[in-house]
Order: C-alpha cells, then sequence, then structure tokens
C-alpha cells in the first residue's frame, strides 16, 4: 500500500501565517481530510517557528515548505552580493524545515520568481550549479531535500522543464535534491507528460496539483486521468499538494506577484474540499487502472 | 477556413528581404494566407508587401501588439493615445496592403503588468474601441480582439472578455480573437469558450502549448477543429510558434522564449500545415451523416 499523502498550499486560504490563519487553515484542511499542509516561506526572517510547529501539529497535519527566491535574493544574479544572499536565503529555509521536522524545502530555489528580460548565460547556469551543489551538502547535513520546481517561462528562464531539472540534478551529482512537479506549468511547458514523467522518474519527488487556469481542480483542460495515470505507472511515491489561487483570498500584491486577474473561485474551503475529493477518486482509479485482471 | 502561418515562424523583422522570404516560404509550404506582422505602422512596407503576397498567390492579415509606451488601457492620457494612433496607423497601413483585418493584442500592452487593472481601465478600452470601430469603417480594415494570457496582460485573458467588448459596441467592424496557446492557458472549457463566442470570433490563432510542433504539447486540437467546423465558423487558421533560433534577441526575450526547441521553419511550417489540413479533413468527415 502506498503512503502518498494529499496536502494543501496554505495560500488556498490566504497571504498571511499568522497564529489565526494558521490555524484556521490547518483545521479546515484537516477537517476535509487532508495529510499536510505546505507552508510558503516569503520571508525566513518572519515565519515564526514555534507557532508553526505547534499549530500543524495540534492539527495532526505533517508539514511541507515551499520558497521562491525573489530579485534581491536571486541565486543565478550576476551581482555577488545578490547571488550570495540567495544561497543564504534557501540555506536558512533548509535549516528551518530541518528544525520543524519538515521532509523538504522546494519550490523556485535556483534563481528569483520573476519575469526575465534576457536568456541566462552559460556563467550563470554554472554559478547557480556551483551553489546549488553547495545546498545539496548542507541540506544532507542536515537530514532535508530540496526540490527543484521547473517553472513557466514567464516566471523564470532558467528550469522551464523536468529534463532541465533533472540534468542540473544530475550534473551536480546531487544526493539530496529532487523534482517538484507543478501541473499548472507543466500543462504550459512539456510536450508529452507520460514520456516525461517516466524518462524523469527516479528524480519525481513532490507534486503541486494545479489546474490549467489555477482555479477550482477539474473546471479546466488538464488531463487529470492521463496524468495520474502516467505517474502511477512511473512508481511515482512522493505527495501531492493542491495550489489554487483566486484573487478572493489574496492581497493585490500577490495578485500582481501571480498574475491572477480574475476570481476563479470565491469559497476557499470549499475549493479545498472539491480538489481533495478530485485527487482522492483519480488516485483510486488510477491505482486500479495499473493493475492487471486477474487472468 | 483558410489555412494561415504566421511570419514570425520564418523571420523576425519585416525588411524587405523578410517580405519575401516570409512570403515565399508560407507559400512553399502550401499555405494560403500570411499573417503580417506591424512592428512601426511607419515602416511597414505596403506596397512592398502587397506585392509580394500578390506575387506568391497569398491572402493576408494584419497582427499587431500594444506596448507599455502605447497601451489604450493605460490612465495616462498620452499613453493611451499613443495606442490608439498606433492601432489607426496599423489599419490605414493594413488597407494600402490589401488586408482587411488587423488581430492581436490591441487592447492593452503585451507584457506582465505588475498589478490588476485600475477600475476605469476597461470603460476606457471599450470608449477607444468605439471609436476604432468608426475607423474600421472608413478604412475597410476589421479590427480584433486577442485574448491572451495573465502574463501577457491583465485585461483580457478569455475569450468571454474579448466577446463582451464586441458586444457591447455592437458593431461588426470588430471582433474577438481566439488563440489556443492562451486558452490552454486561461479557459475552462476550451470547447465551451469557442461555441458561446463563435458569433463574433473572427480570427484563430493556433499555437501549442509549448509554442512549438502542433500535436506535441497539450491542446486538444481535435475538439478545437471539430468545434469550428461544428459551429460554421468562416474566419482563418493561423499558426503560431515562437523560437530564440528564429526571433531577434529583444523580441524573443519579449516572449518568454528561453528554449531552441525549434529551429528549422521549412519543417515546422509544412509539419503545421499538414497537421491543420488533416484536423480540417477529420473535422468535416465527422460532420457527415
Amino acid at each position: 500500500m502506498t503512503t502518498q499523502k494529499i496536502g494543501i498550499h496554505s495560500l488556498v486560504f490566504g497571504d498571511t501565517w499568522t497564529e489565526e490563519t494558521a490555524k484556521f487553515a490547518c483545521r479546515t484542511a484537516a477537517d476535509i481530510g487532508y495529510d499536510l499542509i505546505e507552508v510558503l516561506i516569503f520571508d525566513p526572517d518572519a515565519l515564526d517557528p514555534g507557532m508553526t510547529k505547534r499549530v500543524v501539529k495540534n492539527a495532526g497535519l505533517d508539514l511541507r515548505l515551499g520558497m521562491a527566491l525573489g530579485p534581491d535574493t536571486d541565486i543565478s544574479s550576476t551581482d555577488p552580493d545578490i547571488a550570495k544572499a540567495g544561497e543564504n536565503t534557501v540555506q536558512q529555509c533548509l535549516e528551518i524545515a530541518s528544525d520543524l521536522g519538515a521532509p523538504a524545502v522546494s519550490g523556485i530555489t535556483y534563481a528569483a520568481f520573476n519575469n526575465y528580460s534576457a536568456p541566462p548565460t552559460q556563467a550563470q547556469r554554472d554559478a547557480v550549479a556551483s551553489a546549488l551543489g553547495r545546498l545539496d551538502k548542507r541540506a544532507g547535513e542536515l537530514g532535508v531535500k530540496l526540490g527543484l520546481e521547473p517553472v513557466n517561462r514567464y516566471e523564470s528562464n532558467m528550469i522551464n522543464s523536468l529534463d532541465q531539472a533533472a540534468d542540473m540534478i544530475r550534473r551536480i551529482g546531487a544526493a539530496n535534491m529532487f523534482i517538484h512537479m507543478d501541473t499548472f506549468h507543466m500543462n504550459i511547458e512539456e510536450s508529452d507528460l507520460p514520456s516525461v514523467i517516466s524518462r524523469n522518474a527516479h528524480l519525481l519527488g513532490y507534486a503541486h496539483v494545479a489546474e490549467n487556469h489555477r482555479g477550482l481542480l477539474g473546471t479546466g483542460t488538464f488531463d487529470w486521468h492521463g496524468y495520474f495515470r502516467a505517474l502511477q505507472d512511473a512508481g511515482y511515491s512522493g505527495d501531492f499538494t493542491v495550489e489554487s489561487f483566486s484573487s478572493k483570498v489574496l492581497s493585490a500584491d500577490l495578485v500582481g506577484g501571480v498574475s491572477l486577474w480574475r476570481q476563479g473561485w470565491s469559497n476557499a474551503q470549499l475549493a479545498a474540499k472539491i480538489a481533495f475529493e478530485q485527487i482522492q477518486s483519480h488516485l483510486a482509479a488510477c491505482r486500479a487502472s495499473v493493475t492487471p485482471w486477474p487472468l | 477556413m483558410k489555412v494561415g502561418i504566421h511570419a514570425l515562424v520564418f523571420v523576425t523583422d519585416w525588411s524587405e528581404s523578410s517580405i519575401a522570404s516570409s512570403t515565399e516560404q508560407a507559400a512553399a509550404a502550401g499555405y494560403d494566407l500570411l499573417e503580417v506582422v506591424v512592428f512601426d505602422p511607419s515602416e511597414a512596407r505596403p506596397e512592398e508587401t502587397r506585392a509580394a503576397l500578390e506575387r506568391n498567390g497569398l491572402s493576408g492579415i494584419g497582427g499587431i501588439a500594444l506596448n507599455p509606451g502605447a497601451d489604450i488601457s493605460s490612465a495616462d492620457p498620452e499613453i493611451a493615445r499613443a495606442g490608439e494612433t498606433l492601432i489607426r496607423d496599423a489599419m490605414s497601413a493594413m488597407r494600402d496592403m490589401g488586408i482587411d483585418a488587423l488581430g492581436g493584442v490591441t487592447h492593452s500592452a503585451m507584457h506582465r503588468y505588475p498589478t490588476a487593472v485600475d477600475p476605469d481601465a476597461l470603460r476606457r478600452v471599450v470608449d477607444t474601441y468605439a471609436r476604432l470601430a468608426d475607423h474600421a469603417r472608413t478604412t475597410g480594415v476589421r479590427l480584433g480582439i486577442e485574448a491572451v494570457n495573465r502574463y501577457e496582460s491583465n485585461l483580457i485573458n478569455t475569450i468571454d472578455q474579448a466577446a463582451s467588448i464586441v458586444r457591447q459596441i455592437g458593431s461588426d467592424a470588430l471582433f474577438a480573437h481566439a488563440d489556443t496557446y492562451h486558452m490552454n492557458i486561461e479557459e475552462l472549457s476550451v470547447v465551451d469558450a469557442l461555441t458561446r463566442n463563435m458569433d463574433v470570433i473572427g480570427h484563430v490563432h493556433i499555437g501549442e502549448s509549448n509554442r512549438g510542433y502542433l500535436g506535441a504539447g497539450s491542446v486538444n486540437f481535435a475538439e478545437v477543429f471539430a468545434t469550428l467546423q461544428r459551429q460554421d465558423y468562416s474566419g482563418a487558421v493561423v499558426f503560431e510558434a515562437f523560437s530564440p533560433a528564429i526571433l531577434d534577441q529583444n523580441l524573443s526575450n519579449v516572449l518568454a522564449c528561453w528554449r531552441d526547441h525549434w529551429s528549422d521553419s521549412e519543417d515546422l511550417a509544412r509539419h503545421a500545415h499538414d497537421f491543420m489540413q488533416a484536423q480540417v479533413k477529420s473535422a468535416s468527415q465527422s460532420m457527415r451523416t
């Protein structure tokens, strides 16, 4: 039997993480049946680790940590101070994960979540590989993993596809790194999904589950059945975390940050519940679909 | 249904040699129509363009994108006016080319906006389109409103939004312009969005989810072509793909093309032509009683 967990991203409930909002998010998630919550670290100095650990634990949930570097903390920057600040930020997040007993940190950990105006140079790619090599070592010392999330062309010029993430991990010879998939981005950037999944299967460690438009799961164009079946077939054993955004619950800054101009849903609780049921039923169907019938 | 191709599959500017090579290559790959891209209307070379289209037996359609300095959705009246002027001049250039429609990102600047639209943006845009509809009647060039993804506009992301402007103004000089690349990111259902807006859809871009070879991504083209056929769509379908192997650095960066996933325009164009022809044929067969 699999131990894959179903999780939900804290941004489904809002973009603040105070004791009050954290309790609401965790309680709502746990009541629906979720196994884990992903907390996005906007600023490692601002996250309250004690509160986070307590609230998540009290709700009976597991914790995952997500992050996205910014233009001032960009490992790929040609400005050595900014690059160093980026490396320090990732390292700090790995330490937080270790303190909180979270298994991993993942997201845009290799460059800024940014609208770049030029492609990266080879020197930038080399510098990112060196920095990630050091961070991989640090992750090993801390007993946590570091994930690379390929994102679409408008959010990064460095790693847009699973193949590119895998190439980076292989190049470093990393022992503690994995690929973090996100269907919203894959729907834009990948070619044949079952092939992409199959050829990178051994490196797949985590999955964000998001509809093509990032709204209510199951109300878009993404081929969920095909996706879950391909993962099942490839032996994927990582967790699934729902990511869905609505301008209803996000601040104006974050609406601008993720370019979400339309209100996909208005009730976070309902969006979370629908997503949970969708994933459960797809997983059950796909497990059955790859199990041979008795001869 | 005319089957066309976007000039930027072949070229990155509109010089005399680019006019010659894009028209020749489009015709050689079997296309009926070329989408001409207008960067600067004063350098659109209408006479050369008209002659090259005629010489190669092609019809044409125009494409344009506003920019942050010329944006009809802007609250800055000078920027808004510059946007309107750019569209007017491009429409006049189309008329001089013998082309009767101009599509593209005519509603806002094609770039990643940092914030949501201000509450008056839509009203400003609707008022501007109402004036441009008059210019369309004068020039005989219809004007399109292309729904593009969230990273290219904060105003018009869905076919419903584009269609709603056309309906508000109620002029057949305007049309909604659909693009499967953008629809793959923004729509709830591609079939439903096309079906309920077919009365005002005047132009369709056929682009794969990753802007490469048709059929090598996430877009369900069979349902797109079946819907166009079922709804008696009579406009053109134009293949669009972008690669840094063809585009100059600036254009490639604006379009966020970081990967050379294709480099042979001729092969890509032939494949797309055959693919679209096959889709049109299958769709029409599937409608037979």
